[in-house]
């Protein structure tokens, strides 16, 4: 009796932890449901990196690839060590489709500090996909004078279609705010 | 004297409402979310009334939100008028149809087997019900200027709908009232609005709103109110809002971008009930030319800047009646794509071809046909600008989101999606989104206008090809995903609304839709944190799957195409007002 007693307190906490991790699914899961109803950031930081290795096998596993970029951004704001790598690994992955990639380089710049977030952006300045080098001149303006002064460097020969691209991120540097 | 009630995003802290366009439209529109919060509409309406003789209310996975029946064998057991059909649990009488006019809420008029036509549980009809002939996939070629043009497109354009059913009613100051005409039998009409010089955003408190066009009151023959947006959102005279079951009768609020605006009627249980009893009264009615700008400087807060009185030129469409059980949607997909078909390749592309199969099974449910469905290229200019579309401010016209809108091909009347690499949602602080709609409802018909159309993400089209060969798999087949966000967002286009909001305050105006309250339907443990609770801690609890899966009117939802979320439980359901809204509507032509 007294073992049947100790068998069940122990499993109490097991108990309590898979409920915790089916709740933590649930959410997650609706989350990246979505299909135009905004998650805003408070949520995705409300749970905590404990939802650290769900989003991250979601990002890696075969899933949708908007599921995948999706899981990333949460990834990004609610456990931002563990989404660091896979964000670096992703923005450099030439195989990933665009959606991936482009979530990857915002996650990049929110995670990393900005010397580090700058060294794996720059290169990306010279993707052949002009919608990567747009979202990846926008994300090093993010990071402020250093990130512009790249950017600027880079789009300084360019011109017409070559230079589209850059043309809001440039414009955001030229902004007070951005000196 | 007019004031401003608390805006409803701003009573409960954060996103209270369905997809952000609405959003930024309610923070001038006031209180009706909240109101509908506490709506006491009887959304179980399948047994509110007695049952016939020798039948009791039954209510079961087959009627999740009940419904007069009983159980019979075979042919036999049942009352004059009903037919023994097979359901999931077993056999059951239903009530024999000539049409869906004749169902209780919350059924639909549907082939039920050896039964001939009966009414039939909208949650328990199979998804590709309907007789609707295979979507037409046919390449359209190269739309759109071969470079950009230069500054802001917004144009003004026409309806492509047939000179008898467009009144052309001029241009005109705001405050201007305008009389238009509503031939005999007519069962649906649009206004449109389209500004040729209004300020095209306003400062509310600090956050940007469109000045959406706002025509009110619309007025019936003999002045009868038949619409009113400043009575419906503000307070006047010191008089609230008055109830909305009294001033939604017709129209639920709008919500529009600037510039181009529209009101349709119907999209509510009542005026989907009167657009079928025979439609609207025949005569002269009127509307008066309006928009928030107008109104702004009497809100608290509000910043219409210096900009002068808005002018538009104002469009009726009307639609003859009556609403027919099944109507013909034309779309028009823009490939703004960097991989993946292109306008040539996409007829024959299995992957496509799935999108528009499933599409127009999700559909036809709701007698809602596919008809033609042409692909388009865009120039490579558009491609690298707009594939990535980062939504940015969608109150502002002349952003990337609204501009994209602007490509399409002269004179198409058909319902135009875009389909991208990538959305960025800007409420999201660099998160990405699946779809997004111009308007809810869009100026269909319209072609080229800065809110007419619908964004889709298409990065999911070709993966998931091992799940695409069996049954409905949103969560897994990429094709099946991208046939369910154009078919909602093509929902709101046409009128619809999210069945419940994400946060289970605030819902549809539709009586035959489950709702999904957050304060009955979350797990106990969560109630105290629902949005519409007196002191929420942290996010408000959102209502999901597990919530909205209980089969009835009080927490069902889940499996309808305009639920907010794709999950395992979706099924593309379509109530049968829900698929009403859509076959009124002006873009939808006869089969």
């Amino acid at each position: 009796m007294r073992r049947i007693l100790l068998a069940c307190l122990l499993a109490v906490p097991a108990l309590a932890s898979a409920a915790t991790e089916d709740e933590l699914r649930r959410t997650v899961d609706a989350y990246l449901g979505s299909i135009d109803t905004p998650i805003p950031d408070a949520r995705w930081k409300a749970l905590g990196p404990e939802a650290g290795p769900l989003l991250a096998s979601i990002v890696t596993g075969d899933g949708l690839p908007t599921r995948r970029a999706g899981a990333l951004h949460g990834l990004s704001i609610a456990d931002p060590a563990r989404a660091a790598p896979l964000a670096t690994t992703y923005a450099r992955a030439t195989a990933e489709p665009l959606v991936i990639r482009s979530a990857a380089v915002r996650a990049v710049a929110r995670t990393l500090p900005p010397a580090e977030a700058m060294s794996v952006l720059q290169p990306l300045l010279s993707s052949p996909s002009a919608p990567l080098q747009r979202r990846t001149a926008e994300a090093l303006a993010g990071l402020g004078s250093s990130g512009c002064r790249a950017v600027q460097a880079h789009a300084a020969p360019l011109t017409g279609d070559a230079r589209a691209p850059f043309s809001k991120a440039l414009a955001r540097c030229a902004s007070p705010e951005a000196r | 004297m007019l004031g401003a009630a608390v805006p409803p995003d701003k009573q409960t802290g954060e996103d209270n409402t369905v997809a952000r366009p609405r959003r930024r439209c309610l923070a001038l529109v006031l209180v009706v979310s909240s109101v509908l919060a506490g709506c006491t509409q009887d959304r179980s309406a399948a047994c509110a009334t007695a049952c016939a003789s020798g039948l009791a209310c039954v209510q079961n996975a087959d009627f999740p939100g009940g419904g007069c029946s009983n159980t019979c064998t075979a042919a036999s057991g049942c009352p004059s008028g009903y037919g023994c059909v097979t359901m999931s649990t077993g056999h059951f009488c239903l009530q024999t149809c000539g049409s869906s006019d004749e169902c209780p809420l919350g059924f639909s008029c549907s082939v039920a087997g050896s039964a001939g036509n009966a009414c039939v549980p909208v949650a328990a009809m199979p998804l590709s019900g309907g007789s609707c002939a295979a979507p037409q996939l046919v390449t359209g070629g190269l739309i759109g200027p071969a470079s950009p043009p230069a500054g802001c497109q917004k144009p003004i354009v026409q309806s492509t709908l047939p000179a008898a059913r467009v009144q052309e009613l001029g241009t005109f100051d705001v405050r201007a009232q305008v009389p238009f005409n509503v031939p005999a039998g007519t069962a649906a009409f649009a206004i449109v609005s389209q500004a040729v010089s209004a300020a095209d955003v306003l400062d509310y408190q600090g956050e940007a709103v469109a000045n959406a066009p706002a025509p009110s009151p619309v007025l019936a023959p003999g002045g009868s109110p038949f619409f009113d947006f400043v009575r419906q959102n503000f307070i006047v005279n010191g008089n609230p809002p008055p109830d909305p079951t009294e001033v939604q009768l017709y129209q639920r609020i709008f919500l529009n971008p600037a510039v181009t605006g529209t009101l349709v009627f119907p999209n509510t249980t009542p005026g989907v009930a009167l657009a079928l009893d025979g439609g609207l009264p025949a005569g002269t009615w009127s509307l008066t030319v309006d928009d928030l700008a107008r109104l702004c400087p009497l809100v608290d807060g509000c910043d219409a800047g210096t900009s002068p009185a808005g002018r538009y030129r104002m469009t009726v469409v009307t639609r003859p009646g009556p609403i027919a059980d099944q109507g013909r949607l034309d779309l028009a997909i823009y490939l703004v794509t960097t991989t993946g078909p292109s306008a040539s390749t996409a007829p024959a592309d299995a992957a496509m071809q799935r999108v528009a199969s499933r599409l127009a099974a999700l559909f036809a449910s709701a007698g809602l046909c596919i008809g033609t469905i042409t692909f388009y290229d865009v120039p490579a200019w558009a491609k690298a600008r707009y594939a990535s579309l980062d939504v940015g401010s969608p109150e502002d016209p002349c952003g990337d989101y609204r501009q994209l809108l602007t490509l399409v091909s002269p004179g198409s009347g058909a319902m135009s999606l875009y389909f991208l690499d990538e959305i960025i949602d800007p409420a999201q602080n660099g998160g990405t989104t699946v779809g997004f709609d111009g308007a809810i409802p869009g100026p269909a018909t319209f072609p080229g206008t800065v809110a007419g159309g619908a964004v889709v993400s298409a990065a999911d089209l070709e993966t998931g090809a091992s799940s695409c060969s069996g049954t409905y798999a949103p969560l897994d087949c990429g094709s099946d995903l991208v046939a369910t966000i154009v078919a909602h967002e093509t929902g709101h286009f046409l009128g619809l609304f999210h069945t419940a909001d994400f946060q289970g305050n605030s819902f549809d105006s539709l009586v035959d839709t489950p709702a999904c309250v957050c304060s009955a339907c979350a797990a106990p443990a969560d109630r105290a944190n629902c949005a519409d609770q007196p002191a929420p801690g942290g996010p408000p609890t959102a209502v999901d799957r597990s919530s909205c899966l209980r089969g009835t009117q009080l927490c069902g939802g889940a499996d309808y195409l305009m639920f907010w979320q794709v999950s395992s439980a979706s099924k593309g359901l379509l109530s049968h007002d829900e698929a009403a809204v859509m076959r009124a509507n002006p873009a939808v032509a006869s089969p």
